[in-house]
């Protein structure tokens, strides 16, 4: 398999505003996520977010078909 | 909205849905039960300490103090615990004591109190929401009566809830997004995948794969609208000769195998640019791309070629031969409609004149709008009167009389003049009008002949007759009766058939001109030179009269060949005992010359040209119509 981007530029700020905002509700202000199990399944999803923002490359796109950077 | 989205917002938005509610049930049953079982603990408790406290009490402790102690020891938790009579409050315990005014605690617990009761409920004191219990003191007048704050495990409960709840549903949100996107892409694909089969079915033919006529116009006109003024199209229609013969002889299915292979073979020759489709039955087509006069001419010559090898089909070998008719862009036409009809007329044009291939001509065009015009009218212009006899006399070469008349049809047509009978009769016998017009010849001719007779001028008329009307079965009952009608003797009516009409099937044009000439009828053979008749059959005819061809007639005076043939048509008439009639007279030379032939009748401009009935009437007059001498001919 190609690891060619197939995440577009709006896809992207999007998926790092929402992974961000997951990060920081279960690892930095830990007062709105009282449950430590919660925190850690958030902190994962947006941690994997993240990443895979920052690669611009998301193997899911590449199992549906999907491409937003050629939209953008 | 596309339907991959449409999916994917039902799909979130049932999620957020379904959430919204399993979360708020969820926190109803919990609060529920949690409710229940505080107040159950409580009652265990109160009923310990209720049980425990009687014994200090009796001791003389003091109220308060031996309350506190067995609270403290069986209920911990409690905010307060109360001991309490008729009169009043008898001791107090609990964290909660100082916040609580003790009057408020008189008014709810002692002024309604019912000794030696359980109870149990909720109750807001000095802001705060309280769960209460209270038991009797075993075998003591007093009330134990014990608080704990309600809602203190809630809070923890709901944070705990709401930050589970929070997870699940980002989980759930996340996981519906991708399985949505997974449902949409999967049902785009299939339904993509349907759509281009269902395309191909619909644009492709089932037997050959090939392209049909639909997709074919669909790309011509891609291309045309495409095309800037350099560019050349050509279209072929591709016809296979004596295919329906090959169908009923090797049956269909040998048919199909055929059209197969021969689809293959043209493929093969396909250049660049190029389609091939599958116009239906067995006809194909080619389009080239970019292809001027002389590239669609080589192209042709190559499919041609390409059909050179006999074709193999289950141990049957096959000479195959095509007819090609080319139309080009924009030379013939700058519409893809018009370039598949004129391709497809030129592929007739080719196959009726026996040639391989043929580029279209439009004065050829037998479908071109003057022949459709001409076509749908034909019918009507015949009681509208559009329709005229001219009569062209025949001449006795040894008396110099009038030795009858030909009748020729013109149609004078109200917006497009005289329309020569070569284009109309071919349209009659296509649209079926040929009929009704070889009547309306007949009543004409025969009813101007019985007024030459009632005038004293006593001549034949000759009718030209087509080949489906002699293959009209109700031909000579309909002759019949206009000879009964007029009046006029069957001797006097002469049919004229081409030669090549009569030759077509010779034992059918013998049945038929016997059973006519059985009547009484004459029987000329016109155009006589030009087909290939077989003097075999000849004799057997019944025929009174040949006509030599204008075109012999014609070359005559300076083709010696043509000469020759004349002469022999002469002696040959002679020795079947028929009366020659030589067309095409335009001099005196010609007339002479066959007078020294011993041709018998002369036909021909010289003598006069074809006229309408009332000159011709008036000229026979001027003649006299009757035995007037050779040289005292009045000629045009």
């Amino acid at each position: 398999m190609k690891f060619e981007q197939n995440i577009g530029k709006l896809d992207r700020i999007l998926r790092i505003g929402i992974s961000s905002a997951l990060i920081y509700i279960s690892l930095i202000d830990t007062a709105f996520i009282a449950d430590p199990l919660s925190s850690g399944i958030l902190a994962f999803i947006g941690l994997a977010n993240l990443f895979v923002a920052l690669a611009g490359f998301c193997p899911l796109y590449t199992v549906t078909n999907i491409n937003t950077r050629k939209l953008s | 909205m596309r339907l991959s989205t449409q999916l994917l917002l039902g799909i979130v938005g049932i999620t957020i849905i379904t959430q919204g509610i399993l979360g708020l049930i969820a926190y109803w049953i919990i609060a529920d039960v949690d409710r229940f079982h505080v107040i159950q603990l409580l009652q265990q408790q109160a009923e310990d300490v209720a049980h425990n406290v009687a014994i200090p009490l009796v001791t003389g402790d003091s109220d308060t103090i031996a309350l506190e102690q067995t609270s403290r020891y069986f209920s911990p938790t409690a905010e307060l615990a109360l001991i309490v009579d008729h009169k009043g409050i008898r001791g107090i315990a609990g964290p909660a004591r100082e916040q609580i005014d003790e009057q408020v605690l008189i008014q709810t617990f002692v002024n309604p109190l019912a000794i030696g009761s359980s109870n149990a409920g909720e109750i807001s004191l000095a802001g705060a929401e309280f769960i209460w219990v209270s038991v009797p003191v075993v075998g003591m007048p007093l009330q134990l009566v014990l608080l704990n704050r309600a809602g203190t495990s809630d809070d923890a409960l709901i944070a705990t809830l709401n930050s589970r709840l929070l997870t699940t549903g980002i989980v759930m949100l996340w996981v519906a997004v991708w399985v949505a996107l997974l449902f949409a892409s999967v049902i785009s694909r299939k339904l993509n995948e349907k759509n281009t089969a269902l395309r191909h079915q619909v644009t492709h033919d089932t037997l050959t794969g090939l392209p049909n006529r639909s997709l074919l116009y669909e790309r011509l006109s891609e291309s045309i609208s495409k095309a800037d003024a350099t560019v050349n199209i050509a279209l072929l229609v591709i016809d296979i000769n004596r295919f329906k013969e090959i169908n009923d002889a090797l049956g269909y299915d040998f048919g199909d195998q055929l059209l197969l292979e021969i689809g293959a073979r043209i493929q093969q020759t396909l250049p660049e640019n190029a389609y091939l489709a599958r116009l239906g039955g067995n006809e194909f087509a080619v389009f080239l791309n970019d292809a001027n006069e002389q590239q669609a001419h080589a192209y042709t010559q190559h499919v041609l070629a390409s059909m050179h090898e006999p074709i193999n089909v289950n141990q049957v070998e096959l000479e195959i031969g095509l007819s090609i008719g080319l139309a080009l862009f924009p030379q013939h036409t700058d519409d893809a409609d018009s370039l598949v009809r004129y391709a497809d007329v030129a592929m007739h044009q080719a196959r009726e004149c026996h040639s391989s291939f043929m580029f279209y001509n439009g004065e050829k065009d037998s479908h071109s709008v003057r022949s459709l015009l001409l076509g749908t009218q034909l019918r009507p212009a015949i009681g509208d009167g559009q329709f005229s006899l001219f009569y062209q006399p025949k001449v006795s070469l040894a008396s110099g009389e009038v030795a009858g008349l030909e009748a020729l049809i013109r149609w004078d047509h109200p917006t497009l003049g005289m329309v020569p009978p070569d284009e109309f009769i071919d349209l009659a016998e296509q649209t079926g009008a040929i009929q009704e017009l070889t009547d309306w010849v007949l009543e004409e001719a025969l009813y101007f002949l019985r007024k030459l007779h009632r005038r004293g001028m006593h001549l034949g008329v000759a009718v030209n007759i087509s080949t489906q009307s002699l293959r009209d079965f109700q031909l000579k009952p309909r002759i019949m009766e206009l000879l009964k009608h007029t009046g006029v003797a069957s001797r006097d009516l002469t049919l004229e058939i081409t030669e090549n009409v009569m030759m077509q099937d010779i034992a059918f044009a013998r049945e038929v001109l016997e059973s006519l000439h059985d009547l009484g009828l004459r029987i000329s053979i016109d155009d006589f030179g030009t087909g290939f008749s077989s003097l075999a059959y000849l004799n057997k005819l019944p025929v009174d009269e040949l006509k030599v061809d204008r075109s012999f007639v014609l070359g005559m005076m300076e083709s010696g060949d043509d000469q020759a043939i004349v002469q022999s048509v002469v002696e040959l008439a002679h020795t079947l005992g028929c009366s020659v009639v030589a067309e095409g007279v335009e001099d005196q030379a010609a007339l002479s010359t066959l007078e020294k032939m011993n041709c018998d009748i002369a036909q021909g401009y010289y003598i006069s040209k074809p006229q309408p009935a009332d000159i011709m009437e008036q000229w026979l007059e001027d003649q006299g119509a009757i035995a007037a001498p050779q040289r005292s001919l009045k000629v045009n």
